[in-house]
């Protein structure tokens, strides 16, 4: 293994410096990006925790005589972070998955090589999860340092009508040392999972088993979710129960979110079946495609599905807010709201890098074949088509289909409705969300050029 | 301490199939140490399965193969990867260089992996560089290289381990003419000055020609095993 671990760097080096450094600087990137939120969402939690212990003075000031009563209540915040917390840890750590996947891209060449030459299997494996691994831990580094470098900006948010410091979103040191040690173990472990599936030969790498296609049954969940909720609304009345009724829609919102990811990936082989029917050359590919990787499709724009059903919650929000008395009500309202966006822009972040880093993965997975069909003729704008139905079509089922159904939830809160203003924002967030997926595929234009020419 | 003290690859009523087709048919062959073979027959005869079962890249599904008194078919996957790192050097058509290491530290590889200090390695894959008229293009990738300078460090790569046996599959197939004899003039007299087997698969009668003794595989059978001359 010491033997293997001398040649690492030199590996590593001159990836770096050829063509592959666009994946690994691509994927340190999101490495960045996802260690950089990790330590915000969790940095986040720990303050709503600090604050139940001291509770702020604007707090304190603002709810006035009802202080004793609403320091009691102030558990409830820490229990909407944990919960926006886990919804964002998710995608979070994909990313950083991802990243770990595209790291390994390219290597295939390299792996039977270092096979041919006498490496063992076991090696090559822990030869690439170190490379792997080195690179998360340049990322992770990265974020941490832009995680403290941000910390005076989190003065300009406030909760509990007091503004957040750079104090209190001061993580200790060794949760920080944490994090990153997380990151990269989780990295290796991503990168080890991914190689498993691969049989390494002196004479090639090769897929062990031909992916299965999604069965039914993830289908089957949505209507047992619909069932449960059905039951469970009606009873809510946030007017009166808003604390209790808040934790509840906030838990349904996670338990729809991994129903969805569940569902999404079958729904999208659907999708590639109707697809792979057309008669466009374009359109017939990019079906044929997603039937191919169903669940890699849906990495793609998980996060967007996130938006969609976010940004449904959104659309009930202002309902929640308007005529509140009581000074405690209108500061949960208030920054459920604020939690909300907030939540929203790091999804949007987290969906943005996840589809430039997907379709940057899968253009330079697909070199050889683009330059292949290149010299047979086929113009480059037909790559362009397919990217643009590949990537919009998932993105607007996920968007809208996951939209829909937080609307068909929401709906049925008593006395939660939306009005204009949240159906405005409502669809502005998945507008936004589908520009922007399409916006991070058509970034990966330039990268098709180059591998066609 | 050197690797290339006399051992014979040898290979025993070695049989392999892949589902239906029978790729190999009880192949003996023995190839005495500094001797160089051509294997050679039609596309699909079973030649380059010999090869890889030569070299313990596949495993026979019956009889032996044998590097001096090492069985190379009968042991563990890592023991066999020891063995293809410490005996054995590979010349295959596409060079199967690394693309994103310069051709130095191509050819200092194997050295690194046998856990050799980095200055030996170094010194050692330059001198290679070196002999084989390679000498200033040791910062160049593989991809800033022609085919035949591409092939020509991945026969330094063979042979900087000092191997007792050097495998070849097809070495000239993406060549012309003209840089595939002097891809072949150089292996053959490489792996001669070095005292090591070299095994060359080919379809190709010109490139056989380099070799000593030729052995021609049709439908997974020795139809012939010839010296040179009497080919």
């Amino acid at each position: 293994m010491t033997r293997v671990t001398r040649v690492a760097p030199l590996l590593l080096r001159g990836r770096i410096s050829t063509g592959h450094g666009v994946i690994d600087v691509l994927a340190i990137a999101a490495f960045t990006l996802s260690s950089w939120l990790l330590l915000v969402v969790l940095a986040g939690v720990n303050t709503f925790l600090h604050r139940q212990l001291v509770p702020p003075a604007g707090f304190l000031q603002a709810v006035g005589a009802g202080s004793v009563d609403g320091v009691q209540q102030l558990p409830l915040w820490t229990v909407l972070a944990a919960c926006a917390g886990v919804l964002l840890v998710v995608p979070v750590l994909t990313l950083g998955a991802a990243a770990a996947r595209m790291g390994a891209l390219g290597r295939d060449q390299r792996l039977s090589t270092l096979r041919l030459l006498g490496v063992t299997g076991g090696q090559v494996v822990a030869l690439s999860a170190l490379e792997t691994m080195l690179a998360a831990l340049v990322g992770a580094l990265a974020g941490m340092v832009g995680y403290l470098v941000t910390l005076p900006l989190w003065s300009a948010i406030g909760f509990q009508a007091s503004p957040l410091s750079a104090a209190e979103m001061m993580l200790p040191p060794l949760a920080i040392a944490g994090i990153v040690l997380l990151q990269v173990v989780l990295a290796g472990l991503s990168s080890v999972t991914g190689l498993m599936r691969l049989r390494i030969s002196p004479l090639g790498v090769a897929r062990r088993q031909p992916r299965p296609a999604l069965k039914a049954w993830r289908f089957v969940l949505l209507p047992i979710v619909v069932v449960a909720w059905l039951a469970v609304a009606p009873m809510l009345n946030l007017q009166r129960q808003v604390v209790f009724g808040a934790s509840v829609v906030v838990v349904a919102l996670g338990v729809f979110m991994g129903v969805i990811n569940l569902v999404g990936p079958w729904l999208l082989q659907l999708l590639g079946v109707a697809l792979s029917r057309s008669g466009r050359p374009a359109t017939l590919i990019a079906g044929r495609r997603m039937l191919a990787d169903p669940k890699g499709a849906w990495r793609s724009v998980s996060g967007l599905a996130f938006i969609g059903f976010t940004g449904g919650a959104l659309a009930s929000v202002p309902a929640l807010t308007s005529d509140q008395v009581d000074p405690l009500v209108r500061i949960l309202a208030d920054d459920l709201r604020t939690g909300t966006y907030l939540t929203v822009a790091i999804a949007f972040l987290v969906a943005a890098a996840s589809t430039l880093l997907n379709q940057a993965a899968a253009v330079l997975d697909r070199r050889l074949e683009l330059r292949q069909l290149g010299n047979l003729g086929v113009p480059v704008r037909l790559h362009h088509s397919i990217r643009v139905v590949e990537v919009i079509a998932p993105a607007a089922l996920a968007a809208l289909g996951s939209g829909g159904l937080a609307v068909f939830f929401l709906g049925l809160l008593p006395k939660v409705g939306s009005d204009h203003l949240g159906i405005l924002g409502f669809g502005s967030a998945l507008v936004a969300g589908v520009a922007l997926v399409w916006l991070a595929g058509e970034a990966c234009r330039p990268l098709v050029r180059a591998a066609v020419s | 301490m050197t690797f290339n003290e006399p051992r014979t690859l040898s290979a025993r009523g070695v049989s392999k199939n892949f589902g239906e087709v029978h790729a190999l048919r009880e192949v003996s062959i023995d190839i005495p140490a500094g001797q160089s073979v051509a294997v050679m027959g039609p596309s699909g005869s079973g030649k380059s399965t010999l090869l890889h079962c030569l070299a313990g890249i596949l495993m026979p599904d019956a009889g032996d193969v044998s590097l001096g008194d090492e069985p190379v078919s009968l042991s563990s996957d890592s023991a066999r990867s020891r063995l293809r790192l410490e005996r054995m050097g590979f010349v295959f058509q596409d060079g199967q260089l690394l693309p994103e290491l310069p051709a130095l530290e191509n050819v200092a590889l194997p050295l690194l992996l046998l856990g050799r200090p980095r200055a030996e390695a170094f010194g050692r894959a330059a001198d290679w560089l070196d002999r084989l008229g390679l000498g200033g293009l040791e910062r160049r990738r593989p991809g800033q290289l022609s085919g035949g300078q591409a092939h020509r460090v991945a026969i330094a790569r063979a042979m900087v381990g000092s191997p007792a046996v050097v495998l070849a599959d097809e070495p000239t197939g993406a060549l012309d003419q003209a840089t595939g004899a002097e891809v072949m003039r150089v292996l053959t007299a490489t792996a001669k000055g070095a005292g090591a087997s070299l095994v060359v698969v080919t379809h190709d009668p010109t490139v056989a020609r380099w070799c000593e003794r030729h052995v021609e595989i049709v439908d997974g059978r020795v139809l012939t095993d010839v010296a040179a001359e009497a080919a």
